[in-house]
């Protein structure tokens, strides 16, 4: 049997706003306890059609009851649907035509905020606001052109907490976060490209520098149907929350196995929606919802994206991940590996502020951002407190020659525990201030007169001052 | 409203809201249908339902249009059914008054309208079917839009069902002014000797989270098996889905925007608890009791009456006017206890009030704190007004003040008559006692 794959590739990424798309509640949830909860029952409501929807209809078959957990910064009146959305986030909105222009979409004229029916409880309203913000675009992959279906802008839903005897636990704290959601046309030839795919389609994102980081703000859904020797194509299957991207490639030649090994037995496909698991199994979920999922949100107003707004986010518009890799590797000769850890860093901006405004030398800079913070985090040090003024500070600082690179952990290290300490005041505190030429000179001077020389000298000199001495004037000057 | 611009284009195309479309833009093409144009947005722009559901917004300036063929029709088609009556079971009637409860959406346009009946309400809440159900459409308005006419056409519509086999009358009813209307009823019904129930929704029926479906179950148990005869407000108890409170119609009040527990007793404890499986739980034992009473209607009212708030800066002519276009009563919401602007004189109502009196139109005081009594003595501004011929509510609402005096003006000879009616209470809007509260 000749089985031909038709696949495509959804990712979901949580963008970096301050605020949740539709109310002033904060966009970052922190881990916390809950402060409360409401208890809710939701039910199917007739559709578009004057008929229940099916994947309504059949969360409903389940009666079940609900309950949301209040978390302080993150939960008001909008996410208990208590009270209607407020305008949509212009922040979230730019990002995404961001990620249109990069994709190559078109941007729509005005967007339409709509309503996607969910009755699983995952939103306290039954429904998911979602809008189109472009439509087509493409991306090269080793496989060829991929397509663009369409972006999103849309409502995180509530996190799962648990399920117990017909309850599920909501916790609300992420519930209205803006997501992006890029759908691609079936155009994925297999598991390898997929994961191909959606590992580009998340540097397209995280360039923007305006996405989340961590676990569980990024989530990959993948389409998959198949079609025998040319026959008509089977039924569409879509496999929800893929998280892990090792997991993609397995995932999907399962997918591809199972649907064979039915269409091989003569049973039909049916269009379903299936839950990836953590071993790279799926396991039935629902049936696939149908169209009438989808109607206008009429407490949102549309939202006009002039040309002109369009033209001053293309002038903006970071370069395409490909470029920005070879500009540092080439340019700004970072070693491939940095490179990989700077160019998608949340720390990019400030990179690249520090490069070119203070000439530090890329490489140092970027160390210092990636691997030297990376490092004071693992040993425990509270580096949050790190903020971009401090490490601009930082930079400042080092750039007067107030000290020496090899300073630059300890001085971070301090500054992370006492974070109102100005730069200068931890160094002096530390006595990590720079040696003077003078002073450098006097100690060379006195090492030579005890017999040291040359390398032994250089040596002995890293050994007692290593913290404040510049290794090139040392050795300019041995 | 799309422009005009748009309107003539599609006009000379031939191509209505509704149709199937291809839209050429800037060398991109789209195919969808024609939606009608929101009142917000930008009116040059085309909004068309792509195939996947979503709506896009397309700017008109250089689109070309085609019509496909192919015609969806816009707008929500109500299905009346017609309800058997099945011996044994308990009968209610509901009528359908319009607002939020029944407001249902038009899933292409997204527009809400109050065209939900009641039957159509019945087939969302399969709960319903353990009644026999006299449904009846009496219209559909939303509640800002109410006025004494329809508490008129209200209270004769269920009159007719009081007088029914029904065991009880449900009106469904916007939230914003549900208020006043359980008011009016609580003064135009006399002798009540079955419970009228007003209930509604904050969320629109269409959607899978709405309130309505407990508040409407719940409505529909309290008007059938409850031993409360009078007019009575079920809204949900809290923000969960748990319970609803039976108020009482003349000490409710509406106290959120938006929240599903919008409605709060004020200076009385709710009359019960009901819940979705048809238990109540009283939490008031002191109501009118079922019986076999004779009902009778009585909807005579002024309806010259104004509600005025007394704010700082409140500018005593605002009175001329009142007075100059005849009103025959005002009710004040004074500031705390019921006060008034009193002491400069440029600034002071009490001349108003006194001009008032005089002339024989009622003045009557209540507070907008909403909780608690207003009080004639306690400071010697407040025995002024009391002096000027101010008539001081105790603990009624303002709301409740303003409809009970329309009523009272329209079955009082003077003044000396109507002061005693407002301050003799006829359906609960009065406590001598003040509860206290949790
Ligand atoms: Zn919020």
């Amino acid at each position: 049997m000749n089985i031909k794959m038709m696949g495509g590739v959804e990712i979901h990424q949580r963008l970096a706003t301050d605020e949740k798309l539709f109310c002033s509640c904060s966009a970052q949830p922190k881990d916390g306890k809950p402060v409360g909860e409401i208890v809710r029952k939701q039910r199917a409501v007739a559709g578009e059609l004057g008929e229940v929807d099916l994947a309504a209809l059949h969360e409903y078959s389940r009666d079940r009851t609900y309950r949301y957990q209040i978390f302080p910064k993150t939960t008001c009146l909008v996410e208990l649907d208590e009270e209607p959305p407020h305008p949509m986030n212009r922040d979230a909105l730019e990002t995404v035509i961001e990620v249109c222009l990069l994709l190559g979409s078109r941007v729509v004229d005005e967007v339409q905020v709509m309503r996607k029916t969910v009755i699983d409880g995952s939103n306290t309203a039954g429904f998911q606001r979602t809008a189109i913000v472009g439509l087509g675009g493409s991306i090269q992959t080793s496989k060829g052109e991929v397509g663009i279906q369409t972006i999103c802008l849309e409502e995180e839903s509530s996190g799962i907490v648990g399920e117990k005897d017909g309850e599920v636990t909501y916790r609300l704290d992420r519930l209205g976060i803006p997501l992006i959601e890029i759908a691609t046309c079936p155009d994925v030839k297999d598991g390898e490209h997929a994961r191909e795919v959606v590992e580009k389609l998340g540097n397209i994102v995280r360039i923007t520098g305006k996405v989340q980081r961590g676990i569980g703000t990024i989530r990959q859904d993948l389409n998959i149907s198949i079609s025998k020797s040319g026959a008509s194509e089977g039924a569409r299957v879509e496999i929800k929350g893929v998280q892990e991207l090792g997991l993609i490639g397995k995932i999907v030649e399962r997918e591809v196995a199972r649907q064979a090994k039915l269409l091989e037995e003569g049973k039909g496909l049916e269009s379903e929606v299936r839950r990836a698991l953590s071993d790279g199994e799926t396991e039935y979920m629902r049936p696939m919802p149908g169209s009438a999922r989808l109607y206008p949100e009429t407490d949102v107003p549309p939202i006009k994206i002039s040309r002109e707004w369009v033209e001053e986010i293309r002038k903006k518009l970071p370069e395409k991940p490909e470029d920005r890799r070879e500009k540092l590797v080439e340019e700004l000769k970072i070693g491939e590996e940095l490179a990989k850890k700077i160019m998608l860093s949340k720390n990019y901006p400030l990179f690249e502020k520090v490069v070119n405004e203070l000439k530090i030398e890329p490489k140092l800079v970027a160390a210092t951002l990636e691997e030297t913070i990376v490092s004071l985090r693992r040993e425990g040090a509270p580096v949050d407190n790190l903020n971009e003024n401090k490490l601009m500070e930082l930079f400042i600082e080092y750039k007067c020659g107030k000290f020496v690179k090899a300073a630059i952990p300890e001085v971070l290290r301090d500054v992370s525990r006492n974070p109102t300490q100005s730069i200068s005041h931890s160094v002096e505190k530390l006595k990590l201030e720079k040696m003077s030429e003078a002073e450098l000179r006097r100690i060379v001077e006195e090492k030579r007169k005890a017999g040291k020389s040359g390398k032994s000298l250089i040596e002995e000199m890293m050994r007692e001052h290593r913290l404040r001495v510049d290794m090139k004037e040392l050795s300019a000057l041995v | 409203m799309y422009s005009k611009k748009i309107q003539d284009m599609l006009a000379s195309l031939g191509v209505e809201v509704g149709d199937k479309l291809r839209v050429k833009s800037k060398g991109d093409i789209y195919e969808g249908i024609l939606m009608p144009k929101a009142e917000l947005g930008d009116p040059n722009t085309l909004v068309i339902k792509l195939s996947n559901g979503y709506a896009v917004g397309l700017n008109f300036e250089g689109a070309a249009i085609e019509r496909l063929g192919g015609h969806t029709e816009i707008g929500f088609k109500s299905r009346e059914a017609k309800m058997k009556h099945v011996e044994g079971k308990s009968t209610i009637s509901i009528l359908s008054t319009g607002g939020t409860v029944a407001s249902r959406v038009d899933y292409t346009t997204g527009g809400v309208y109050a065209s939900y009946n009641a039957s159509d309400l019945v087939s969302t809440v399969p709960e319903l079917g353990q009644f026999n159900i006299n449904s009846k459409f009496l219209f559909g308005i939303m509640s800002e839009d109410m006025t004494p006419e329809h508490w008129r056409e209200i209270a004769k519509g269920v009159l007719k069902e009081l007088k029914s086999d029904a065991e009880g009358v449900v009106v469904t009813h916007g939230t914003d002014t549900m208020h006043f209307t359980t008011a009016a009823l609580s003064f135009m019904l006399k002798n009540l000797n079955k419970p009228i129930v007003l209930t509604g929704s904050q969320r629109s029926s269409d959607r899978g989270s709405s309130d309505s479906f407990i508040n409407l179950l719940c409505a529909a148990h309290f008007a059938s098996k409850s031993d409360v005869a009078e007019v009575s407000l079920v809204m949900h108890g809290s923000p969960n889905d748990d319970f609803c409170y039976a108020h009482r119609g003349t000490k409710v009040r509406k106290l959120h925007t938006s929240k599903r527990d919008a409605f709060k007793s004020v200076n009385d404890d709710p009359i019960a608890k009901v819940f979705p499986n048809g238990k109540i739980e009283l939490v008031n034992k002191n109501y009118r009791k079922r019986s076999d009473s004779e009902v009778s209607l009585d909807d005579k009212l002024e309806e010259k009456v104004a509600l005025i708030k007394v704010y700082p800066g409140i500018n005593p002519e605002i009175f001329d006017f009142y007075l100059e276009k005849k009103f025959r009563g005002f009710v004040i919401e004074g500031t705390g206890l019921g006060h008034v602007p009193t002491t400069i004189e440029k600034d002071s109502l009490i001349p108003k009030i006194k001009e008032a009196t005089k002339a024989g139109i009622p003045v009557c005081i209540t507070s907008q704190c909403i909780f608690g009594r207003v009080h004639e003595f306690v400071y010697a501004n407040l025995r002024k007004e009391f002096e000027a011929g101010a008539i001081f509510c105790g603990d009624m609402l303002p709301e409740v003040a303003y409809v009970k005096l329309m009523h009272v003006l329209a079955h009082s000879k003077n003044m000396e008559e109507a002061k005693k009616m407002m301050l003799t209470n006829i359906a609960g809007e009065l406590n001598e006692r003040t509860p206290v509260f949790e």
